[in-house]
């Protein structure tokens, strides 16, 4: 294994100096952060970047910035932390070959919920290169619900997804997978086992895009529209949305769930539910979008089953659970939304390659309804073209609590 | 009243000699034992002439004979408990007629107040509460009357959901998953009329509208909330073995008598934290035979001050009519007429919620009762009739409205099976419910005592019949089938289309009061056999008797005499069999309706939508129900030591075939049409019809859940009560009570349960049949010490209550969370077994048990210490004041799974006023 130790020293100074009231001194670690870089990757030289320190429990954050090797020193009081990187860097890519490629690319970390109790204090964080996969992305995600003018949640499925081909060709929506996180953002499992989100993420729910491959393309700059009920939810509630224009739908039978004739449905893969299909209203799951176009429903049950353990804490009680879902190669993922509620935030449903950050829609109270996450625009091309910000961040991708254009890609 | 000092009576024996001395004239000697100040007849004094050993007790008329006299003089001695001993000098002559004896209520101190529970043991294990304790203990209705029972402890009272009654049940044993089968067991007789609520049919066809059925006590039994303690004389509560006069019960008789009396002009003003009770009532002499009684009760309750939005008041009004004529053939005529009135009510905040969530509910109960009683005093062998009738009329009306969310689904009005077209809901409009119930009640029960001699042996027969009509006559839910509150589920169905129910008993008791030598046994037994009416055939209780016996014995050993103190022991015993048949609800479960969408087109042209569905129809009525029966033994001690009174009992009640609600299955087939297979809407006018689409043959499993005598209930204890009396040195009278107990809940039958999880993209193939739920076992172990101090010059009553729950704990029955079988679509059943649970489908029907599961839940002791003060104020005012809580110990505790434990407890108090002119 090859290992570049950025001998990154972090002194945090313990101030040992007491205030008058010695009893309620609060200890300092002095911390050492060791950076890991990927296996695959072989020698870099460091150009700028940011170590972003969050206090969980209090929010308050400590961004320092990275000057090459030299870190500034700071004192970090007894408390769990969040330890985020996020930099460039030159490094060489090695082919099958052997052959050494010269790249300029992003490099990032994240350690979540590392407690720090005080004294000498050891860090591993492990760094992955970013780079962005040309291909759809996910432009936009309608999660929080509607509420009816009379001030009741609209529950009549208006939610949606966009999908948009951020690319400068025609890319086929054929198989294309939209996959909900089983572990939500907000409640972090103890003694999770077995853990390999490094390689795969867990999800409660697959639906696909029919095709043969070639049957749904989309061209550069256009968006797909997937919705819940394809229908003008307008008629039945004016806060919602036309959301005819859907070019899928998704359909969880006919007793529990009404098909629009209009609009081709999703082909049902996977729920845990045995009811419809409805997002968390406050953003606790994360959303993936992948593509596997020669799995059937059935194999895909069975074949990528995930059956984990953990423990159930409240207080002091213990409590032995394990349940059952099912697991998606992050290879195959090209595109992945965390998302969640600030105030409840507790730790990543899946590996921050694919997502560093998450993105939300208000924090758990009304401000949320009728408000979705929505990507940025990066640029637009002279053509016309836009070009949406895709840098596996959502915290900077993502405009939270935005106004929902479902269909619409806006320049600005 | 003094009909309860009767229960305590003991008959001294005394040995049989029956010599002749002298060859004079022998005559009868007969005549009637009264109490000195209200002329009741003493039943069960021992009448003794001293000289010749002659004894005889007296009977329910307070009569007795002595045969075969000689003419002379004798001590005449008799005794009872409860009264003072009479020793009198008498002679015997023939001709002497109408001889009376006054005893005198012996008493512990001057005007001493009785504010706790008299135990009992004659009437089956009871406790009595009289109008003083009643007074004392400032209650706002029936359900804070039972703290005084053994095992009882102070509750702060919650009135805005129904209280019912638990008897014998540890705290901690919540009866919502136990289908209510203690409190649906007990009966409550108010002045002879049996209070019923088998006609009540307030639930909803939806078993989810919880905020409804968690509202209502329909098949749960009476609701204590409704009952007034301000014109109750005294209350008996049997939790043994009652009279087999009392029927249609399994755990207990709540037997309440009102006052007939003339009493003064009384008012009374309560306060305490939510609940605010006014209350009047007079009884006033309207000639020298008959008296008039009227009160009127008012109760306003508010959970929170701060929120007006959710709240319950009641207003009860009473007048009752006593017509009362004593001569050779007495007579008492009784007449009532009642009034009850309920209201709660809650909303939505509007200022919250911009639309109102309304929930209002209205109940207006009137009873008409009457009882007529002819006592005779002459006759050799009948002693008296008891006939009564009483009829009530409920209008019971709830109202909701709420926002709906119509999902889309159907609209279903169809009342037959098969497939139809239909329209879809919309997604979201105001939804009307109105639940309307008038239960309509007759009871009726005639019942005549008699005397019969065999063998020198006085048999007091009770024999007697009872009727009774239940039938609602309400429009059950009301509601806008294309606008239905609770979407996709049911059809509404008016409670006045159920056949009225109507149950006959006959029943018979004998008491026979058994000397042996120096001992007596008093033997009660009888046996009621009761039958429903007026129900089908097609049911297993139609056509059938049941028959329930019940055996109370009393052995009271000679009075002994240690360290100058008199020592009475009495040890009881009692098998009792105890049935009820089930109420409307359980009878007559409204058909299940299954409706299954085979094509849904819901078109984005709201003029092409389309939906065709098929419906499936199952009867849940299970025509095996069999009334629940409880069987109960109780063993118990009585100690009299001077004027300490110790009363132990032991008890096992076993009911085998409780009432539960059980969930069953059926299979449905049906098609499901692919709408990709048919026309696309640009190419129709019209919605497209069925044979458009191709489909596909589907098969689904459909829940529904039926009313089986399938819960098992266990309960056995030991309760204790000892009355140390009063303690001169603390002007105290001292006591203590409490019980030990254990109550089982288990299944008796087996349920089907289909785990939620989608296999193989579609809903879990299989349903597994379990023989066993998450039934528990409960203990506990309390003891309140009680300390009542009546200051005569102060006209102060001091009492302090200090209840000590020792621990409490409960365990779920163990299981291997394993279904015994299941089922698949095509209805055929596999055994399961342990190498299933590995299966990768089948291990979803094993519902392994945690490690923990099974553990006992123990919570470590608990004391509250309450204060009572009533202070009598002038002439005619006496105020009263409680603190619940004002010293609490609650220690913290770990419990075995590691869950540290911090217990509060807060003080609260009320006050209130009473004025008798």
């Amino acid at each position: 294994m090859k290992k570049l130790i950025f001998g990154l020293s972090l002194l945090m100074v313990v101030s040992l100096f007491s205030c008058s009231d010695d009893d309620n001194e609060i200890p300092v670690s002095y911390l050492t952060i060791q950076l890991n870089t990927p296996d695959d990757i072989e020698t870099s030289s460091f150009y700028f970047g940011d170590l972003t320190v969050t206090n969980v429990n209090s929010g308050e954050e400590i961004v320092m910035e990275l000057n090459g090797f030299e870190y500034p020193a700071i004192d970090l009081e007894e408390g769990i932390y969040n330890f985020l990187i996020a930099g460039e860097i030159d490094y060489y890519a090695v082919n099958a070959d052997g052959n050494k490629t010269l790249m300029h690319g992003a490099i990032r970390g994240l350690k979540e919920n590392v407690s720090i109790e005080g004294g000498e204090f050891g860090l591993d964080i492990d760094l992955f290169v970013y780079s962005s996969k040309s291909d759809f992305v996910i432009s936009e995600i309608f999660f929080a619900d509607t509420k009816t003018p009379e001030g009741d949640p609209y529950l009549e499925g208006d939610q949606y997804f966009e999908l948009y081909n951020n690319t400068s060709k025609v890319l086929y929506a054929d198989g294309l997978c939209i996959g909900e996180t089983e572990f939500q953002t907000v409640d972090k499992l103890v003694d999770l086992s077995p853990d390999n989100r490094n390689e795969f993420t867990p999800v409660r729910a697959v639906y696909r895009i029919p095709g043969n491959g070639t049957d749904y393309p989309v061209q550069p700059g256009e968006s797909i529209l997937i919705s819940d009920i394809a229908i003008n939810h307008i008629s039945d509630n004016a806060n919602s949305f036309d959301l005819s224009g859907s070019d899928f739908e998704w359909f969880d039978g006919a007793d529990i769930d009404v098909d629009v004739p209009e609009v081709p449905n999703m082909i049902k893969m996977v729920s845990a539910s045995t009811s419809v299909w409805h997002l968390h209203n406050r953003g606790y799951n994360s959303y993936i979008l992948f593509r596997m176009n020669d799995v059937t429903p059935e194999a895909f049950t069975s074949d990528y089953a995930y059956h984990y353990d953990y423990k159930f804490v409240f207080g002091d009680l213990v409590f032995d659970m394990d349940n059952d879902a099912w697991e998606v190669p992050n290879d195959a993922i090209i595109d992945a939304v965390g998302c969640s509620t600030p105030s409840e935030y507790q730790w990543k449903a899946m590996s921050p390659t694919l997502d560093l950050t998450w993105t939300h829609s208000g924090d758990g109270d009304d401000t949320r309804y009728g408000k979705s996450v929505k990507r940025k625009v990066s640029y637009v091309e002279a053509d016309g073209r836009v070009v949406l910000m895709d840098t596996n961040n959502s915290a900077v991708d993502f405009i939270p609590t935005a106004m929902p254009s479902p269909g619409v890609i806006e320049t600005e | 009243m003094k009909f309860k000092i009767l229960s305590y009576c003991l008959v001294f024996a005394v040995l049989l000699t029956n010599k002749s001395i002298y060859a004079q004239e022998t005559i009868t000697f007969s005549g009637k034992v009264i109490v000195a100040e209200s002329e009741i007849p003493v039943e069960l004094a021992t009448v003794v002439l001293k000289e010749v050993h002659k004894w005889s007790v007296t009977n329910n008329n307070g009569e007795f004979t002595i045969e075969n006299v000689q003419a002379g003089d004798y001590i005449l001695y008799v005794s009872c408990l409860g009264y003072k001993t009479i020793e009198q000098k008498i002679t015997l002559r023939s001709g002497i007629k109408n001889f009376q004896i006054s005893m005198e209520v012996e008493t512990q101190g001057l005007n001493e107040v009785t504010v706790i529970a008299e135990e009992s043991r004659v009437n089956g294990t009871s406790s009595t509460i009289k109008k003083d304790a009643l007074r004392h203990l400032q209650p706002s209705s029936f359900a804070d009357i039972l703290e005084l029972l053994p095992g009882g402890v102070t509750v702060k009272n919650k009135m805005t959901s129904m209280q019912l009654i638990s008897l014998r049940e540890p705290l901690e044993a919540n009866d919502y998953d136990y289908d209510y089968n203690t409190s649906f067991g007990t009966a409550f007789v108010i002045d002879g009329h049996t209070l019923s609520n088998d006609a009540e049919l307030q639930n909803i066809t939806d078993g989810n509208g919880s905020y409804i059925a968690n509202r209502n006590t329909t098949g749960k039994g009476i609701d204590m909330r409704l009952i007034s303690t301000d014109n109750i004389e005294s209350v008996e509560i049997v939790r043994g073995i009652p009279s087999v006069k009392y029927g249609d019960l399994t755990s207990g008789l709540v037997n309440i008598k009102r006052s007939y009396k003339a009493k003064p002009f009384y008012a009374r003003i309560k306060s305490d934290p939510g609940s605010k009770l006014f209350s009047v009532g007079k009884g006033i002499d309207l000639n020298d035979d008959s008296r008039l009684n009227m009160d009127l009760d008012f109760l306003d309750y508010k959970a929170d001050a701060r929120n007006p939005k959710v709240n319950y008041s009641r207003i009860t009004g009473s007048i009752r009519f006593e017509y009362k004529k004593e001569a050779k053939n007495s007579i008492t005529f009784h007449s009532n007429f009642d009034y009850t009135g309920s209201f709660d009510e809650s909303k939505t905040d509007p200022e919250i919620d911009v639309q109102e969530s309304v929930y209002d509910s209205k109940y207006n109960k009137i009873v008409f009762g009457s009882s007529l009683n002819i006592s005779n005093n002459t006759s050799s062998w009948f002693k008296n009739l008891d006939v009564l009738v009483n009829a009530s009329y409920t209008q019971n009306e709830k109202n909701l409205t709420e926002p709906v969310a119509g999902n889309r689904t159907p609209v279903y009005t169809n009342r037959e099976e098969g497939e139809f077209y239909g329209t879809y809901l919309p997604g979201s409009y105001m939804g009307h419910l109105k639940l309307d119930g008038k239960p309509v009640y007759i009871s009726s029960d005639i019942s005549s005592y008699l005397v019969a001699k065999t063998f020198n042996l006085n048999h007091n027969i009770l024999l007697g019949a009872n009727w009774n009509y239940s039938k609602n006559f309400g429009d059950g839910e009301v509601y806008d089938e294309t606008r239905p509150l609770y979407a996709g589920v049911g059809r509404p169905r008016a409670s006045k289309d159920i056949p009225s129910m109507q149950k006959i008993a006959v029943y018979f008791e004998d008491k026979i009061v058994l000397p042996i030598s120096l001992h007596t046994i008093i033997f009660k037994g009888g046996v009621r056999a009761n039958r429903a009416l007026n129900v089908n055939s097609a049911y297993k209780i139609s056509d059938k008797f049941y028959f329930d016996p019940r055996i109370n014995l009393n052995w009271k050993l000679p009075e002994i005499n240690i360290w100058n103190q008199d020592v009475n022991l009495e040890f009881i015993g009692g098998y009792g069999m105890h049935s009820k048949f089930p109420g409307l609800s359980h009878l007559y479960p409204d058909v299940q309706y299954f409706d299954k969408v085979q094509l849904t087109y819901y078109s984005q042209n709201e003029n092409l939508r389309q939906v065709h569905y098929k419906t499936k129809i199952v009867d849940p009525v299970n025509y095996e129900l069999d009334p629940i029966r409880n069987e109960k033994f109780e063993l118990g001690l009585n100690i009299r030591l001077g004027k300490i009174r110790a009363y132990l009992n032991a008890y096992r009640e076993e009911l085998k075939n409780g009432y539960k609600n059980l969930s069953r299955v059926a299979v449905m087939d049906y098609k499901l049409y692919d709408i990709s297979s048919g026309p696309q809407p640009k190419d129709i006018n019209e919605p497209p019809t069925v044979d458009m689409f191709e489909f596909e043959d589907k098969k689904d499993f459909m829940f529904y859940n039926q009313n089986i005598n399938g819960a098992k209930e266990t309960k056995q204890g030991f309760e204790y009560q000892i009355d140390f009396g009063q303690i001169k040195a603390l002007k105290s009278r001292i006591s203590l009570n409490g019980a030990w107990m254990k109550a089982k809940y288990d299944l008796s039958q087996p349920t089907y349960k289909r785990p939620q999880k989608y296999i193989d993209v579609g809903l879990y193939p299989y349903v597994g049949l379990y023989n066993w739920d998450l039934g528990k076992e409960y203990e506990q172990f309390n003891t309140n010490f009680r300390a009542d101090t009546h200051i005569k010059e102060f006209g102060l009553i001091f009492s302090t209550s200090i209840q000590c729950m020792w621990y409490y704990k409960n365990k779920r029955n163990p299981h291997n969370g394993m279904p015994d079988s299941y089922m698949d679509k095509s209805g055929n059943f596999f055994k399961y077994d342990e190498s299933d649970t590995t299966d990768p489908v089948l291990r979803f029907l094993y519902d392994e048990p945690s490690s923990n599961e099974f553990d006992t839940k123990r919570t470590p002791i608990g004391i509250d210490i309450n204060l009572t003060v009533s202070k009598e104020i002038g002439e005619y005012m006496k105020l009263s004041f409680y603190v619940n809580s004002i010293l609490d110990y609650h220690p913290s505790y770990t419990t075995e799974d590691g869950l540290h434990v911090r217990r509060i407890s807060n003080p609260y108090f009320g006050m209130e006023l009473n004025i008798n002119l």
